[in-house]
């Protein structure tokens, strides 16, 4: 069992970075093993310690200047991302790196870029899917893209220790931040999510915004609705392929239980009626991130 | 058990993990049509209404979130018979998108579902416009992923209105009609009894 004295002294020493298996034990919930995997991001320690050093969840991203407007009239723009993350001096890591020639890197490939593409290809999908470009340049997506990663890995450490013991894969939850939120604590003025994952405080009264806001106490309440989430589901219907259990219960929080349970027995895709229809199979991608 | 082992734990880190809560950035409010007229939902619980909901999974867990819904009844396509407007709410019923809505209608053997449309949140607004003989529907779209709320306008097809309205594109221009289950976000709705 992890300890609060372990989990403090961890977080202090900034490790928040236990290189997992490519297969983990609970493959219920675990995206399939694929060759090569380990993790996503070895090659930028640094950033993630600038990361965890400060406040990961409400980090304010620093670094808008290669940011450009009017991408398009779509609600899925990246500009929606952007709009979250206000100027400040940042820990930079490559945005302060002088901009030399025309692509601002001499002609090198963008160490965002480069990061990006050393990425999984699911990895990628998964973030594609989760934050829709809409017209930004391709290293702004992909700035935004890993920064949302990073601030979820950067939370990896308290999100094992929360479901610690459970069924729940600690990858389920970081994911489902990204898809939410890009792993940032927002309020949403007129659905009432709040939080990383989005708590809807007005279908949940039991729940405050505070409550919501709090990346501790909300882990543990999506915890509790995956595991809940999971037991009914798995009681219900058998799966071939161990896969679709996950992407189900990936489904079920953006759709509700009920409603995913109704569409996987009459024959539809869990994924049918989820925000973009692509909820489920997206946070199953995305856990691959965290390999 | 599992969930027991996670609560309890939960006691644990609190205190540990705390620090990521103090702060969160308010999303900017959507385009809220100021000119509808309001329907708060009934109040009267309608057994007819509760034997049409689908399958037994509407069952709480939760004794201080039970599963609950809210009605309200109107023409839709205008023939003098009331369809039902229906939102489920409660334990696990609700995602990050939003909820379920029924939309049904009576028949001789009482009401059955035309339309089970996810992802969305009260109130729900019949529009003035029409397509196919019946009422748009206007709801709004957040969460899951959408990171600024907008409205979108479902439009019957002749059989059925759409059942993921994030499909459907925003909606510009003002909205007029008559929003119903417009309580639903303070009242505490009718138990749904199984």
């Amino acid at each position: 069992m992890v300890t609060t004295a372990a989990l403090t002294e961890n977080s202090r020493q900034g490790i928040n970075f236990p290189i997992r298996p490519c297969t983990g034990p609970k493959a219920w919930l675990s995206p399939k093993p694929r060759p090569g995997c380990g993790h996503a991001y070895d090659e930028t320690p640094v950033g993630l310690v600038v990361y965890v050093r400060n406040d990961p969840v409400n980090y304010i991203d620093p670094d808008g200047r290669h940011w450009t407007s009017g991408l398009g009239s779509s609600s899925d723009r990246m500009e929606d991302w952007f709009d979250f993350l206000v100027p400040s001096p940042p820990p930079l890591v490559y945005g302060d790196m002088p901009f030399l020639g025309d692509d601002g890197f001499g002609g090198n490939e963008s160490p965002w870029l480069k990061r990006w593409n050393g990425l999984s290809e699911e990895c990628r999908i998964g973030l594609e899917d989760a934050m829709p470009a809409g017209g930004a340049s391709a290293e702004t997506a992909a700035m935004l893209r890993l920064k949302a990663l990073d601030r979820a890995n950067a939370s990896s450490f308290a999100l094992q220790t929360v479901v610690d013991g459970s069924d729940v894969d600690w990858r389920m939850m970081a994911a489902i931040g990204i898809r939410e939120t890009g792993f940032v604590n927002i309020e949403q003025s007129n659905g009432f999510g709040r939080g990383v994952f989005q708590i809807d405080i007005q279908q949940n009264p039991s729940v405050t915004g505070q409550n919501a806001g709090d990346l501790s106490w909300a882990a543990i309440w999506v915890a509790n609705y995956l595991q809940q989430s999971y037991d009914q589901i798995n009681g219900i219907i058998s799966f071939e392929d161990p896969s679709n259990l996950s992407i189900a219960v990936a489904a079920s929080y953006n759709r509700g239980l009920p409603g995913t349970i109704t569409d996987i027995t009459r024959g539809i895709s869990p994924d049918v009626k989820t925000t973009r229809h692509n909820y489920g199979t997206n946070v199953f991608n995305l856990m691959s991130c965290f390999n | 058990m599992r969930i027991r082992r996670i609560l309890v734990l939960s006691s644990m880190l609190l205190p540990a993990i705390s620090t990521c809560s103090s702060r969160s950035i308010r999303m900017q409010r959507g385009d809220v049509p100021r000119d509808v007229t309001q329907v708060p939902s009934e109040t009267i619980p309608d057994p007819q209404i509760e034997n049409v909901i689908p399958g037994s999974y509407y069952v709480s867990r939760d004794p201080q979130n039970p599963s609950r819904y809210y009605y309200n009844k109107v023409d839709l396509n205008s023939d003098g018979k009331p369809e039902v407007l229906v939102q489920l709410r409660g334990d696990l019923v609700c995602g990050s998108g939003g909820c379920d809505t029924f939309i049904l209608q009576q028949s001789n053997s009482g009401y059955r579902i035309i339309s089970d449309i996810a992802l969305t949140r009260a109130p729900v607004i019949v529009s003035q416009s029409k397509t196919n003989g019946w009422n748009d529907l206007v709801v709004y779209v957040a969460g899951g992923g959408i990171m600024q709320g907008y409205y979108v306008s479902l439009q019957f097809n002749g059989r059925t209105y759409p059942g993921n309205p994030t499909s459907i594109s925003r909606l510009n221009g003002k909205i007029v009609g008559t929003a119903y289950l417009a309580n639903a976000d303070i009242s505490p709705g009718i138990v749904l009894r199984r």
